[in-house]
């Protein structure tokens, strides 16, 4: 898969995970990884970024495995911005698919 | 690689970062990598699936918004070494170019103080060169003076030589006798009348000296006092016109203009002005100190009787030549 299409839509795939359910940041990866092949380090800095714009808030959670985690859950902005950006997606995918279609009618 | 090392070298890439956000980050990976470990793969398996440290890192980055090309390699690797030798490195290095400073400015200072030295010196000699040449023109001319008044003199007793040839016609000897005694005397009393002239001329030349010093101190203090009082009264009016000013913009701003900045400019204004007119008032110097005026008037006091003893002196030959005449006469 072209790269650059997963990196537009990371973003929007991370924040329909959490809005799901609050996750830490391994569970997170492993739930992206089902649905696009991504390099496991670039989520964090993501989850970085989306916390710092208040998107995300974090706690911390005893794990029965190891020291407590960190879990993201999401905020009434992020719930919005994921709003936006998954209306941003429909149309995009709807826009490009029916192009592609033209073609092939032709 | 293992843990460790994998998160040292990212933390040496993301030293941009505030420290909260590197260790928040480096936590994640930490765990992450743990977490892998707890499923059983092995550290360097886990450690392999982020790919590329610097890709990763600047993966972190470009979330940040920092731009792809920093230098943040050669940031992160220098900074951990600063800590060991390069500060002891640092700190001899500082220690010499202290030392050499140090070195530096003392012989600076020590330069400085010999050319002061050297300018004083050089200072006292021509000041003292002048002083030589001022007094010795005036004594030279005093001495052009003398010179005439010894030749006027000359004239004088030629004159009288000749008056006692046309009065003693008959006595020519005696006369001659009598005139050469005389003329002695005379010679005696004139000799002893230009040392007189000469002492009476030194001295003036002193009383001349000091009372220019007096007259250009005196003057010098005037310029100073008006150049000051001048200064005094402009800063004066000033702060009378800036208080004006702020009386009538405390009214306006009783009225409700917002003037409230400029009236703390000319409130300003006031102080300055005031401490302005103040201050060049108190360098107005009001009473001489000791030592200028009030030094000079004793030696005034004490020289004016030799003066008068000086012009006895010298009244004294004219004395002598009236005895003379009547001497002559008889």
């Amino acid at each position: 898969m072209n790269p650059q299409f997963k990196k537009g839509v990371l973003e929007l795939i991370v924040l329909e995970s959490v809005r799901r359910k609050d996750m830490y940041g391994y569970e997170l990866v492993e739930e992206v990884s089902r649905v696009i092949d991504v390099n496991e380090g670039t989520i964090y800095p993501l989850l970085k970024r989306l916390t710092n714009e208040h998107y995300f808030e974090t706690y911390l959670r005893e794990s029965s495995e190891g020291p407590p985690r960190k879990y993201y859950h999401l905020t009434a902005a992020g719930i919005l911005y994921r709003d936006s950006l998954a209306g941003e997606w429909e149309e995009f995918q709807a826009r490009v698919g029916r192009f592609l279609k033209e073609g092939t009618k032709e | 690689m293992n843990k460790e090392t994998f998160l040292s070298e990212l933390r040496g890439y993301l030293q941009i970062l505030e420290d909260q956000e590197q260790e928040d980050i480096l936590e994640e990976y930490a765990q992450h990598i743990d977490i892998k470990i707890q499923k059983g793969q092995s550290e360097e398996e886990a450690i392999r699936d982020f790919g590329s440290v610097k890709e990763l890192a600047e993966g972190i980055l470009a979330a940040y918004h920092v731009k792809p090309g920093f230098p943040g390699e050669n940031r992160g690797n220098r900074l951990p070494e600063l800590t060991k030798e390069t500060a002891a490195e640092g700190k001899r290095l500082l220690e010499r170019t202290g030392r050499f400073l140090k070195r530096k400015c003392g012989a600076c200072s020590k330069r400085i103080g010999r050319s002061f030295r050297w300018i004083r010196r050089k200072c006292g000699s021509f000041a003292s060169w002048i002083r030589r040449l001022l007094s010795g023109k005036k004594v030279r001319n005093r001495e052009e003076k003398g010179r005439r008044n010894e030749e006027g003199m000359d004239m004088g007793t030629a004159g009288m030589e000749r008056n006692e040839g046309a009065l003693s016609l008959e006595g020519q000897r005696e006369s001659r006798q009598k005139a050469q005694v005389q003329g002695d005397g005379f010679w005696k009393n004139l000799s002893s009348g230009m040392g007189a002239v000469w002492k009476g001329l030194i001295k003036g030349t002193v009383i001349c000296w000091n009372a220019g010093m007096a007259v250009c101190i005196w003057s010098l203090r005037l310029f100073w006092n008006l150049a000051w009082l001048m200064a005094a009264l402009m800063f004066g009016a000033l702060a009378v016109l800036a208080m004006a000013g702020l009386g009538m913009l405390l009214v306006l701003q009783f009225q409700g203009y917002p003037l409230v900045g400029t009236m703390l400019l000319t409130l300003g204004g006031v102080l300055i002005f005031g401490t302005l007119s103040c201050g060049a008032f108190s360098l107005l110097i009001r009473r001489n100190p000791q030592g200028d005026f009030g030094g000079q008037k004793p030696g005034k006091d004490a020289e004016e009787p030799e003066e008068t003893a000086d012009s006895k002196e010298i009244e004294q030959p004219e004395k002598t030549k009236e005895d003379l005449k009547e001497a002559c006469h008889e």
